[in-house]
């Protein structure tokens, strides 16, 4: 029983010491920071400066979820309402760039619409143009692009589900009262659809408002959100007050969004027995989801293809010189680490993330569930972690973890800390669900039986969750591999890890430099996009997101 | 102008996955009458109930209703109301809203509207019921409102699919009674799907009984009650005491004793019926007279059961609780005025 109880604590702990004592930090540094004073603050207030970041994150944020919608909406139609051959396989595409890595989506939409991007080069060669014609890089346009991207799949999917879980004898009665089709689109389903569609919305903005991956690299110096100025505040300004005054501000308003969706989570749940019919389409109902479908595919496919080719295209044609490149140290290089280097430690930090997020996630499920009453309230102060900015973490470790009582800023711990903090809400969000559903009565009736804790575990639990252990642990993996913001403020040189690599490539210029960063993106999407086809191969099948 | 002839149906088919689910079905519903559609469950009547309305299609047959042909009529045109199993109320709506859906079109003003949700109510016994959600009704009050809503925009023919069905035994006689007194002040074709045939008794001026997604009779419910015809039939309507028989040249004999005479047939086998009317308990064998050792009986109050096993197999009597019964192993003798013989069971049966 101590041994439990201690095993329970530990969760709790590792949140204490890693998310809470930081934020503390960020709290206290805003205010009283070293040799501070309430004026370090005034340029937030005096310098209009950072109202119009704040208005440009806002409006940025909002304009990508609308854009978001309006395509999830269509997809979620066809993916609840009708059934097609290699459907779960168009639902996994649509679901990839999700889990791609933010500065793999950034390179994805340069090696499209970038200078010598794939749409750029196709159009001179057509019209023997000397000027790429499309400018898209450093415009907000392709931050909207790439953040729909992004979301959309994820968005259509939970809409999706809620779509699934509509009664559609609400819609006969609907018929029988005289209603048309697009009558009944509005007055009936969309109505109940709205939890779904504002879970999806509060989400996609959540992600849009705190994007710093796709901003930083797409966007160019002239936008900034809330959180690449964090990032410049505290990397390049050093005024960390003014940094974590900021970062306090969007945490606040990042928690507000959170209760949003965790209020329309769970009511887009789906409640009493749903009738579905599996009903003949007509012609215009097949070709509209076709249409449909093939827009979702090319959203996804072309960015990735161009992300492909331009991998392989050199100067002189097609080449596998940018993977070559890859395995081998150029010597005389003013990049510290080499590419071979940084995949080493991707590996090893997202190796090492798995293994302290699994058990760390998985004890904190169980702790929730020790809590009868107050469980979905320790296990949303489980899931924090997930409503704070990478940046912000990154913040709050720069701010606490370098003096004493906890000094560990040299140590690679430092990285694994932040990655463990980001990836174990994953694996305790995928464990808990099969452990609230579980029969208590099966563990008590294994112990009637005489089955000691190890056992019961081992024989009762693990059949039960093993498949949430592996999708989480998973997701847990790829997100060390891709994770990008707080690696880039906290990382030491000699820790550079796959994605830092590709940002640094990326900003040198030399085709070669421009040709790794390429092809380290191509690996980098591969090992994520393999973790999760592993995911959607374990996972319960159906609509909705892990 | 054309004859308010009511509803006609003739030979709908339907078919899902390969399978035959609506196998050529014919009926009609003259306008004032109310026709109960009675069947186990996936014999169709549901599927029937949905190709009348229009929310399926039809692979082959015809609708019409007053002599106007249905087809390329959409379901949301027909003017056709419909009371859905567990009544598919509008979540996001309140009472007042769901009973006012169906009005939307029909131009008049706010008030008349609210004047109209709020008469049907009162119909309904829901009287200042508007604001509330669906979801703080009971079972019983959220039946109402569906009914209420089907009636709102005065549809020319009603359906009811199982309407009572997922609430409890006393709630549904008594809103059985209330149901029957709109139908017939509404005055209006109705059909009643139900896999109950009390409620089906209950409701209907005819029957018809589905089977395999075919009708295999039909009649007013007394006609049918007292005439089963095939076994089926029978069975479906709560007869359990069928047994094997012969026809020999005065009349039907079992094994397990009793002859019933006057009943006319070809010598051979037959299915005999033993009807629970007027049968009481004998003190020995003789004509109509069936034989067996008690093997349960059931106090139920007013009534008793008494299970017996024959030689032909097992049969079960209702008597009043006054009659003294035999102990469970004790041999009983008990006398059975009314049998049927049944009809062979049609191809397929």
């Amino acid at each position: 029983m101590a041994v439990t109880g201690l095993l329970l604590a530990v969760p709790a702990i590792f949140l204490c010491l890693f998310f809470i004592y930081p934020l503390q930090g960020i709290l206290r540094e805003s205010f009283f920071g070293q040799g501070a004073s309430l004026s370090d603050l005034s340029p937030l207030v005096t310098d209009p400066y950072f109202a119009q970041r704040a208005w440009f994150t806002l409006w940025e944020a909002a304009a990508s979820t609308v854009l978001t919608l309006l395509i999830s909406l269509p997809c979620a139609y066809v993916f609840a309402r009708h059934e097609f051959p290699g459907k779960s396989i168009v639902l996994a595409i649509v679901t990839v760039p999700f889990v791609m890595p933010t500065i793999v989506v950034a390179v994805a939409f340069t090696a499209l619409t970038g200078p010598q991007g794939v749409a750029n080069s196709a159009l001179q060669w057509l019209f023997r143009l000397n000027a790429p014609p499309i400018a898209l890089v450093n415009t907000v346009w392709i931050i909207l692009a790439a953040h729909v991207f992004y979301n959309f799949g994820m968005a259509a999917r939970i809409i999706a589900a809620g779509w699934a879980g509509l009664d559609e004898r609400i819609d006969d009665a609907a018929k029988m009262l005289g209603a048309g089709r697009v009558e009944r689109f509005f007055r009936v389903t969309l109505p109940r659809l709205r939890p779904a569609i504002l879970a999806a919305s509060s989400l996609v903005f959540l992600f849009c408002f705190t994007s710093f991956g796709v901003v930083l690299v797409l966007g160019g110096p002239q936008f900034n959100t809330i959180e690449t100025e964090i990032y410049r505040e505290t990397a390049f300004l050093f005024r960390l007050p003014l940094a974590a005054a900021l970062a306090l501000l969007q945490l606040l308003f990042t928690f507000l969004v959170m209760g949003v969706y965790t209020h329309f989570q769970a009511r887009a749940a789906s409640t009493g027995n749903v009738v579905q019919r599996r009903r003949e389409h007509t012609r215009g109902e097949t070709v509209f989801a076709t249409v449909v479908m093939m827009a979702a595919l090319s959203v996804v496919l072309v960015p990735v293809g161009a992300l492909v080719e331009r991998s392989f295209h050199g100067a002189a044609g097609y080449t596998f010189a940018f993977y070559q490149a890859l395995g081998e140290n150029v010597s005389g290089r003013a990049i510290f680490t080499t590419p071979r280097a940084a995949i080493g430690h991707s590996l090893g930090f997202a190796l090492l993330t798995l293994a302290c997020s699994v058990p760390i996630g998985t004890l904190g499920a169980y702790g929730a569930l020790r809590f009868k009453h107050h469980g979905a309230w320790v296990e949303a102060l489980l899931l924090m972690p997930l409503g704070v900015s990478a940046i912000t973490l990154a913040l709050g470790f720069i701010i606490t973890l370098d003096r004493p009582p906890l000094d560990i800023r040299g140590s690679w711990w430092l990285l694994v800390i932040a990655h463990t903090l980001i990836a174990y809400p994953f694996v305790t969000r995928a464990v808990g669900v099969p452990l609230r559903t579980m029969d208590r009565h099966l563990r008590e009736a294994a112990r009637m039986l005489g089955a000691g804790p190890l056992r019961v575990f081992l024989t009762i639990d693990l059949p039960l969750i093993w498949r949430s252990l592996v999708v989480g642990g998973v997701f847990a993996f790829a997100t060390s591999m891709g994770e990008f913001g707080a690696t880039l403020l906290i990382a030491r040189p000699e820790w550079t890890t796959l994605p830092i690599a590709i940002y640094r490539y990326f900003g040198r210029p030399g085709s070669l430099n421009y040709g790794e960063g390429l092809a380290m993106s191509v690996v980098l999407m591969g090992v994520t996009a393999a973790g999760f086809l592993v995911i959607d191969r374990v996972r319960v099948r159906g609509l909705g997101v892990f | 102008m054309t004859l308010p002839t009511g509803l006609e149906v003739k030979s709908v088919e339907f078919a899902a996955a390969g399978r035959e689910i609506v196998a050529g079905v014919s009926l009609t519903v003259p306008p004032g009458e109310t026709l109960a559609v009675l069947g186990p469950s996936g014999c169709g009547k549901t599927t029937l109930l949905r190709l009348i309305a229009g929310l399926e299609p039809l692979a082959a047959g015809s609708v019409h209703f007053n002599g106007a042909d249905m087809a390329g009529v959409p379901a949301h045109r027909r003017n056709f109301g419909m009371v859905f199993q567990d009544f598919a109320l509008f979540p996001h709506m309140s009472v007042e809203r769901n009973v006012a859906f169906g009005l939307g079109r029909s131009k008049l003003s706010r008030a008349a509207v609210r004047e109209r949700v709020s008469e049907l109510l009162k119909m309904a016994g829901l009287a200042g019921f508007e604001a509330r959600t669906t979801e703080a009704l009971s079972g019983g009050e959220r039946q109402r409102v569906a009914l209420a809503r089907a009636l709102a925009p005065e549809p020319r023919l009603l359906m009811f699919d199982e309407p009572l069905g997922s609430l409890d035994r006393g709630l549904r006689e008594r809103l059985l009674v209330e149901l029957r007194a709109i139908l017939e002040r509404v005055a209006i074709p109705a059909i009643y799907v139900t896999h109950d045939q009390f409620e089906a008794f209950a409701i209907a001026d005819r029957m018809a009984i589905m089977r395999d997604g075919r009708i295999v009779r039909a009649g007013q419910p007394r006609e049918v009650y007292e005439r089963p015809g095939t076994e089926f039939v029978a069975r479906f309507l709560g007869f359990s005491n069928i047994i094997d028989a012969t026809f020999d040249g005065r009349g039907v004999a079992t094994t397990a004793g009793g002859c019933w005479g006057g009943l006319a047939g070809e010598p051979g086998p037959a299915r005999l019926l033993l009807r629970g009317e007027g049968a009481t308990v004998a003190q020995g064998m003789g004509e109509q007279v069936v034989a067996g050792i008690v093997s349960g009986k059931l106090f139920q109050g007013a009534r008793q059961r008494i299970e017996l096993e024959t030689p032909v197999g097992a049969l079960e009597f209702e008597f009043d609780s006054t009659q003294l019964l035999p102990p469970a192993g004790a041999e009983i003798f008990i006398h059975v005025p009314a049998v049927q013989v049944l009809e062979r069971e049609p191809l397929g049966g």
